[in-house]
This record gives C-alpha cells, structure tokens and sequence, in this order.
C-alpha cells in the first residue's frame, strides 16, 4: 500500500466497517438454511458498515462531501473533496453467503479520482492506490496483464442487464467469461492481472471510483460504453489491461442507439 | 478401513496434492518473464498434483481402478472390491493460469457403480470440502447443507458455458436467457467442482451444466448428495457422470430448474 496519511484513515476505515461486515456474514451463512434467507438482516448489515465509513471518514477529514450508496450525497462545506463509498459491494453474495464481496472507498479531488481502497474482510485482502504512487494489492505492487490475444483473456461481466446476446460476440471471441456479482473486487482483479477485462452496464458510482483509480495505478485503461470517459455519468464501464484491448471489447459491446 | 478413516486419507491426499499447486501457483507471477508457455507450465503442475493423488490413493485402496483427468482409464485389480477413484487434480485450468485463486483437487470415491465418497479442496484459500455417504457433508470440518430457499426469484445459480465446439452453444444461449429471466443472480465462477461444493455448502442455490468430464462432477455430485441436495443429468436421470451434464440444487429448486432447463 502506498504510505500516507491518506491511505492509513482509508485503510482504519475499511477495516473497522470490514470488522462489522465479518459479524454480519457469519449470521447470514447460518441464516441460509431458513426458508426466509436473511433479506432484512443483510440491510441492516449494510447501513452498518455505511454508518462507521461515514463516522470514521468524517472525523479525519473535516467537510468533505460523501456520495453513499445508502445515503446518497451528503453534502459538505469542503466542495473540492467527495467521498464515494460502498459499504458493501456485492450484497447478493453477502445475503447468499458467498463470500465473494468488499467495501469500497474512492475519494474525488476537484472532479478527478485520486485515491482508491477495496478491502474484501473474508480473507484481509486490500487493493489500494493513490494516483501517481502505484496500485497495491496487499503490500505487494500489481500490474494488469501482458496478454494481447483476446483467445487468450478471460473477462468479467456485470449482470448483463440488456441480455446475454449483448455479450454474444465477445464471447465467441475470447478465453472465458467470469461473473462473480461484485463490480469493486472485479476492477482490483484486472489490475492484479487476474483478468484481463471487466464490462458492466447499470453500475454505480461507488462500485467503481476506487475500482478505477486501482487500474489505472496498475497501468490499466476504463471507458464508459460509448468509449467516452463519462464512467460514473453513465453507469457503465469497460476495463481492461491494455487500451487496444478496451477498444476492441468496447466495440463489440457498444449499444447502437 | 472405516468409513471415517477412509474420507480422513482422502482429505489428506487432497491435501498433499494441494500444497503441491500451490506452490506452482505462487511461482505463476514469475513466468511471465519466461520464455516458457504458459499452458505448459499448467500441464506440468496438473501432472505433478495428479501424480501424487494417484500415488496417495493407491495407498489407501490398493488394486482400486482410476478415472483421471491426464491418465485416463486405469484399469484395478479384479479383486479389489469394484472400487474407482474418480479424480481431477486440477479443476479450474485456466483460473489457475490467470492467477485466479478460485481452482481445486477433486476426488471422488465410486463402488460397484455407487458414488461413496468425495472431497473437493481449494487450496488458494484452504478450504476443504468433504463427504462420505451417511455421514454427511463437511467444509473445513463444520457440517454445511444445501440452501433452503424455493422460490427461483430469490435463488443465485451457477453455470459454466460450454467449451467452443463442446456442447451445443445456441442450446446453452437459450437456456441462459431463460434462467436469467427466472432467477435473482447467475455466477459463472469457472470450476465445476467448486460450483458443486459451494451447492453443497448453500453458497449457491443451483448449479448446471452440460458437455462436463466425470472427474469435473464425481467429489462435488457426492457433496451434493450428503448435503441434502438432488443432483441428476440434465433428463432426470441419476447417471449424472455418465451423461456429463448436471442439474444440482435442493429437490425443491431442481425441480424448477429441470423445467426451466428442458
């Protein structure tokens, strides 16, 4: 992880959240074998996390705006610096027990993403970055992949939410398609080189800022749907290792209007 | 050899064979400034993991048949009782080759036809699922049934897509639209022996696929089973290694997903 005092107030954060979420999921993994399944309880484990992200951030840092993925945004008298947060990225698998999810924490400087933490509490996995100082998964430096043969990557989608056909193409044309349902923690494996692609339609700001900033530290590249660099405008991203790879992923998945 | 004792040499071998990948996969982040390819580095590390399964459950089974992913058919001694160790050594190739840490070490136990026992091991996270038939089903120890949910609206599954030019693609592409429409969330992780253990453990609500190998399905149907799952052939039938197609969930959701799926 990049040291900084930026990047220890993230990290106390995350894992503080992280502590509650850990609680949470072994309640919800006996709650499976219930008929009901344990919906109701999976909120309140979110807001949870939500509420110790926004208490413990607001206290290192005076005034600065949130944008929550429970909350919304919450404006502060500090306009230059938002923090975008998702206290639990990938509830499906939480309330499903799959422990497959993360918490996210992206901060926005004068509208440019300068710092990104993911930190999955099943396993103490963190992914991290500061602009300009590297991404890091754990205190080992990642970079994205070297492969440049599309036959040879293997990619992550979101929930294909205009069809499966959508991805038809692209999936004739590469190695593998993945979906593991938690868009923070498939961003920090393109940047760690465990896949070479990411491409969701309909995700949300906060599912992605740290995501973003943790790619392109890794030496990555995202562009929005269109091949525009409108990602939280659009709710839509494709990553991947290379910018010839996203243009080519991009291009076979582009929605003609 | 008792029933117990049997699944405790099973879990070792699993084990052994375990530590074996992944020391090749921490060695996996240095091959990309060797000249070596890649998938040859996999193949080597597959063949020493099912080299040492092979010798370890010989061990416990003497003059016992194999059905293994490199080797093949090995045909046992005569009088060995109709015992068939049934055995992937490394299920999830290619997310081993990504650096993905989602792969495993599938065994499973066949008696006169009859699946008796199985273990499935992850061993990127250490998580070690096993059952014999009778005595239920195991994560690292802690017993773990199938989910009870019902409702498909409600229900995550798991498939794999068909290989190119294995299976029927358009079949599959059909299947997949119409599953999408019936349920909450579909997960596509890449082993199928894990997509059955994480059934077993009520991690995912169901599970199917065709066009699979028996060793893919033989220690994650056994799971299955013990966990209180129904785990048939994409008909119905019971023969699901022979088919090579699988339909999994608790009796509940299979019954669902068969309609869904025919």
């Amino acid at each position: 992880m990049p040291a900084s005092p930026l990047m220890n107030i993230m990290l106390a954060a995350a894992r503080k959240a992280g502590r509650s979420l850990a609680r949470d999921f072994g309640e919800v993994e006996n709650l499976q074998v219930s008929v009901k399944g344990p919906g109701s309880f999976v909120t309140s484990a979110d807001h949870r996390s939500e509420k110790i992200l926004y208490e413990e951030l607001a206290k290192a840092r005076h005034g600065y705006c949130f944008l929550m993925e429970e909350s919304g945004y919450v404006d502060g008298p500090d306009k230059s610096h938002t923090w975008i947060v998702d206290p639990l990225d990938g509830t499906e698998n939480f309330l499903h027990g799959i422990p497959h999810f993360a918490i996210s924490i992206g901060l926005q400087r004068d509208n440019e993403l300068v710092a990104g933490l993911v930190y999955d509490p099943t396993n103490g996995d963190i992914y991290a970055a500061e602009r300009g100082k590297g991404a890091f998964f754990n205190d080992r430096r990642i970079r994205v992949s070297a492969r440049r043969r599309f036959a040879q990557c293997v990619v992550a989608i979101g929930k294909p939410r205009r069809g499966i056909m959508q991805f038809h193409e692209l999936e004739q044309s590469v190695g593998g398609f993945r979906r593991t349902g938690a868009g923070a923690l498939d961003l920090c494996w393109v940047a760690a080189g465990r896949y070479d692609a990411f491409i969701e339609e309909g995700i949300k700001p906060w599912d992605m800022a740290a995501g973003i900033v943790i790619l392109r530290e890794a030496g990555g590249f995202v562009c929005d749907i269109n091949g525009g660099k409108e990602m939280l405008e659009t709710n839509s991203i494709v990553a991947a290792n290379n910018q010839t790879m996203m243009r080519g992923m991009q291009k076979l998945v582009a929605v003609s209007e | 050899m008792t029933a117990s004792a049997l699944l405790n040499a099973m879990v070792a071998a699993a084990l052994k064979a375990g530590d074996s990948l992944s020391h090749d996969f921490a060695n996996l982040g240095a091959l990309e400034i060797q000249t070596k390819a890649p998938s040859d580095f996999v193949s080597a590390a597959d063949l020493r993991a099912e080299e040492i399964l092979f010798e370890e459950l010989t061990r416990i089974e003497p003059g016992a048949s194999f059905h293994m992913e490199e080797r093949g058919r090995v045909e046992g001694a005569e009088n060995a009782g109709g015992a068939v160790w049934i055995v992937d050594p490394l299920d999830g190739t290619t997310n081993f080759l990504h650096g993905i840490p989602h792969f495993a070490v599938s065994i499973g136990l066949e008696r006169d036809g009859e699946l008796v026992a199985g273990v499935v091991y992850n061993p990127a996270n250490g998580e070690m699922f096993s059952a014999g038939r009778g005595q239920g089903a195991f994560l690292n120890g802690a017993r773990i049934q199938v989910a009870k949910r019902t409702r498909l609206e409600d229900c995550v599954v798991v498939t794999g897509i068909p290989h190119r030019g294995r299976g029927n693609h358009e079949t599959f592409l059909n299947q997949l639209t119409r599953v999408m429409r019936a349920v909450a969330g579909v997960r596509r992780g890449g082993s199928a022996a894990l997509d059955c253990a994480w059934v077993a453990a009520g991690r995912y609500d169901a599970f199917w696929e065709g066009a699979l190998q028996p060793w893919d399905l033989a220690g994650g149907v056994a799971l299955i089973r013990e966990a209180g799952g129904v785990a048939t052939d994409m008909e119905g039938g019971a023969c699901v290694l022979e088919a090579g197609s699988i339909i999994a969930g608790n009796a509940i959701v299979h019954t669902a997903m068969q309609d869904i799926l025919q």
